[in-house]
């Protein structure tokens, strides 16, 4: 978990808190409280604070972690079976080739794939 | 006994956050950096062929449609991943990671091996080249991961060429990554080399802005791209380093069309390829 004060004292940098806390038209002592708070202050002080240091609300929170969802392992695992589809490639590529073109690219990946398995 | 689930969930409803977060965490991909796509592949029972395009592929006429570019191909039909044999790993992994995005998005499997129009337009291309790297972008970079860890860092681009080695990614690509996502005003312009002079005096070759990347308060506070008139630039007005491979440090003024201008900082790095400066707001290392 992100400590919101010492997210907030490092956007603050060299400046003095008296400074930043004549900006934002707040009393000093809150500014310093706020620094202290590990929790993220709800309302408007939170909007104004990002306003202020230039940074986008996200900052003040953690970002979220990886999840696995049931439908997305689903479908993922699905995808194990065999399916029909046209004997093509889509490539890793700024070019763009013709269809008859791909179909060849596609019989020499299974042709060389074949071969090393045989070996 | 069949492993799969019922699920009344339509695919394309999936979020790319879901498939990633899945993906990695299903695989085992997530435990450790760099993402291992050995793994990916492995768990989506893919098969990777190392594959030399450039001359394994002998029925191409080499004048009218160039080969060296290609880097992987993704054929579903044998669900074989094959990458050009002599790519470097970061590439490498890049380009398995780019096929693996073509193979699990549910639309680009309609598209790309399922639809009877066979001929894709360029601008459905353009999009699903776009998605396929994104997707690979957030395996590479396991989500927030990369993001949460820079947050913690300096605002610097020494903190891009900290992290780049840990999820086995370029400093161009890792670049990117910590610009777009960063909370903080940041951009990051990139300059292509234009026109090389020869092999000694590199300080001649002429570069230029090839493309721009901002983050979101960024473009809140300034601007979303850079144009540069003229558009070219001897490697000495944008980089001259003591040593080759350091970063050097500067400032960027930028003019607006109302005549006002702000004064960034700025470090400079160059791989050899590209030269890329990192641009920030005074203050906010």
């Amino acid at each position: 978990m992100g400590h919101f004060g010492e997210k907030l004292r490092r956007l603050r940098g060299d400046r003095t808190q008296k400074s930043v806390a004549e900006d934002l038209n707040i009393p000093q002592t809150t500014l310093s409280s706020l620094e202290k708070q590990e929790g993220i202050p709800r309302g408007e002080i939170l909007k104004n604070l990002a306003d202020y240091f230039s940074v986008a609300i996200e900052y003040f929170y953690d970002a979220p972690e990886l999840r696995s969802s049931e439908d997305a392992k689903a479908w993922l695992q699905g995808l194990r079976t065999n399916f029909e589809s046209r004997d093509t490639v889509a490539t890793h590529s700024n070019m763009q080739y013709d269809s008859k073109t791909l179909e060849q690219i596609a019989a020499k990946l299974r042709e060389k794939r074949d071969k090393t398995s045989e070996k | 006994m069949t492993r799969l689930q019922k699920s009344n969930t339509d695919p394309t409803a999936l979020t790319n956050d879901e498939i990633v977060g899945t993906l990695l965490i299903e695989s085992g991909a997530s435990e450790r950096l760099p993402t291992d796509e050995r793994k990916v592949l492995s768990f989506l029972g893919l098969q990777q062929l190392s594959f030399d395009f450039m001359n394994e592929l002998d029925f191409v006429d080499a004048d009218t449609t160039p080969k060296k570019d290609l880097r992987a191909a993704l054929s579903l039909k044998d669900k074989l991943v094959a990458v050009q044999s002599n790519l470097g790993n970061k590439r490498s992994r890049f380009s398995v990671l780019h096929e693996i995005a073509h193979f699990v998005l549910p639309d680009h499997r309609d598209k790309i091996f399922l639809d009877n129009d066979e001929t894709l337009s360029w601008a459905t291309k353009a999009r699903l080249e776009r998605e396929a790297n994104q997707l690979a972008a957030d395996l590479l970079f396991q989500g927030t991961r990369f993001a949460s860890e820079a947050i913690q860092c300096p605002l610097s681009w020494q903190t891009v060429m900290q992290l780049a080695p840990n999820y086995g990614a370029s400093y161009e690509a890792a670049g990117r990554r910590f610009t777009e996502t960063h909370v903080l005003p940041c951009a990051l312009l990139v300059y292509d080399k234009f026109t090389k002079t020869n092999d000694v005096d590199f300080e001649e070759d002429v570069y230029r802005l090839q493309y721009t990347i901002t983050s979101d308060p960024f473009r809140k506070n300034f601007f979303r791209n850079l144009q540069a008139t003229p558009n070219r630039f001897p490697t000495s007005e944008l980089y001259k380093p003591k040593y080759w491979g350091e970063t050097t440090e500067g400032k960027l003024i930028v003019n607006a069309d109302d005549g006002s201008k702000s004064q960034f900082e700025t470090e400079v790095f160059s791989n050899g390829y590209k030269i890329f400066q990192f641009v920030r707001q005074a203050q906010c290392k």
